[in-house]
């Protein structure tokens, strides 16, 4: 019967598209099961992570920062605020809340020894603070921190 | 007499569509700039009312499958259907506000985080209980397939809220539910509640009428045959 | 660095609030011009009913 095929067949496929997305979306979160490391975990993991591009969080380090407009070179150091430096070489302009002091997730190849990291994306991580100018409340570098170096 | 019910549910739609607008009203002019991210924080108002909407549709659509599995009336199909479907366009809406937010802020649409990942499986399931919804004319096998993965569905809404807590993820953490206290400007707080608020009322709206326009569709066909 | 100006700005949240807006306010017409629509066809399908009982 025409009518049951055509449901049949919707059904089906239905399932398959979605069940096929699922799954896409499920590997792709499994890939990054370990969405970033910490500096910490990224130094010590260096020599098995070579070839991959990893994810690392960290806070960029005041004082740390520089940047060549002329070439787009911006160089920096992440830092987990315990003792552990990567320094980050990235090309391209930084996203518009990039800035000493505030959080980032750096992807790129990490060097064998852990210590400097290629960098091809750069993403700034925030705090869920919202606060009006006129507020005086600040606990954005605790949060921050919880946040980055969770576990 | 029929005229004046569909003229009173009508206005209040406008009704509830106007607090809407004046939330996003006071969002965008009234309501001072964040310390930090300055003006483009105010898609958080749209943003994260439109992420509540969707997690209320969730469940509501759970409660529908759970009550078209023990009764056979037609209403509790209805309203399935209609929840599903006022779930996926509010999972589109956070997806997209969401992205165009991260772009300034993160400096990324996207990124493959469990926050971001199981958000958009959601707008999937939703998408799928439609497709699924269907592929079945009217009747019991329709009502018991839908409702099922309608229950199914709202057991990911617990996850992608406590994505951001069990993962490290760059969607950053909750700010109103938490321990200690919203890590909102008092003004910023207020707003935001009565953003979710009318969004959750007049998404409430929408599933009622689209659940009655189903019902008189269905009663179409019925007078048809 | 640093922040957001609100040049920048702008565009994002045109973009964001006029998605919002164009999503809400295309349901909210589709829904009330399909009620009117179904009520019109039930009408006349109850019309037909009635002008020829068989």
């Amino acid at each position: 019967m025409a009518v049951k095929k055509k449901n049949t067949h919707l059904i089906i496929g239905g399932i398959v598209i979605v069940g096929a997305i699922i799954a896409l979306s499920v590997l792709q979160l499994g890939e990054d099961v370990v969405y970033f490391y910490t500096p910490e975990e990224a130094s010590l993991k260096a020599a098995t992570l070579q070839g991959k591009t990893i994810k690392v969080g960290g806070m960029v380090k005041v004082g740390s920062v520089n940047w060549q407009a002329e070439n787009l070179d911006l160089n920096f150091v992440i830092s987990n605020l315990k003792g552990t430096e990567i320094a980050i070489a990235h090309k391209g302009t930084p996203p518009d809340l990039f800035k000493e002091g505030s959080g980032v997730v750096v992807s790129g190849l990490i060097s064998d020894d852990g210590k400097s990291i290629k960098s091809d994306r750069l993403m700034v991580k925030h705090s869920e603070e919202y606060r009006a100018p006129t507020d005086d409340a600040n606990m954005d570098h605790m949060l921050l921190k919880q946040s980055l170096f969770k576990e | 007499m029929l005229m004046s019910k569909h003229n009173k549910e009508f206005f209040l739609g406008l009704a509830l569509f106007f607090v809407v607008e004046i939330c996003w009203f006071f969002a965008l002019f009234i309501v001072p700039a964040e310390k930090m991210q300055g003006e483009v924080y105010r898609i958080i108002y749209l943003h994260v009312a439109s992420a509540v909407t969707t997690f209320l549709a969730a469940f509501i659509l759970m409660i529908f499958s759970i009550l078209s599995l023990r009764s056979q009336a037609d209403r509790w199909m209805h309203l399935g259907r209609a929840s599903a479907e006022v779930g996926l366009i509010f999972t589109v809406l956070t997806l997209i506000t969401g992205s165009i937010w991260g772009r300034p802020t993160w400096g990324v649409y996207w990124t493959w985080d469990a926050r971001l990942t199981t958000t958009l499986i959601l707008g999937i399931l939703y998408a799928g209980y439609l497709v699924l919804y269907s592929s079945f004319p009217h009747g019991q096998e329709r009502s018991r397939a839908s409702a099922i993965l309608g229950i199914l569905i709202f057991s990911c809404v617990p996850v992608i809220y406590k994505s951001v807590t069990w993962w490290r993820t760059l969607h950053q953490p909750p700010t109103l539910i938490r321990e200690g206290g919203s890590t909102l400007s008092p003004e910023f707080l207020y707003l935001l509640i009565a953003s979710i608020f009318s969004m959750v009322l007049l998404s409430l709206w929408f599933i009622s009428v689209r659940a009655k326009n189903l019902a008189l569709k269905h009663e179409i066909e019925s007078l048809s045959v | 660095m640093g922040y957001v100006s609100n040049a920048n700005a702008l565009p994002y949240l045109i973009a964001a609030y006029g998605i919002g807006f164009a999503v809400i306010v295309g349901y909210g017409y589709f829904l009330v011009t399909e009620r009117a629509r179904l009520l019109r066809i039930r009408q006349e399908v109850k019309n037909m009913h009635e002008a020829e009982p068989s």
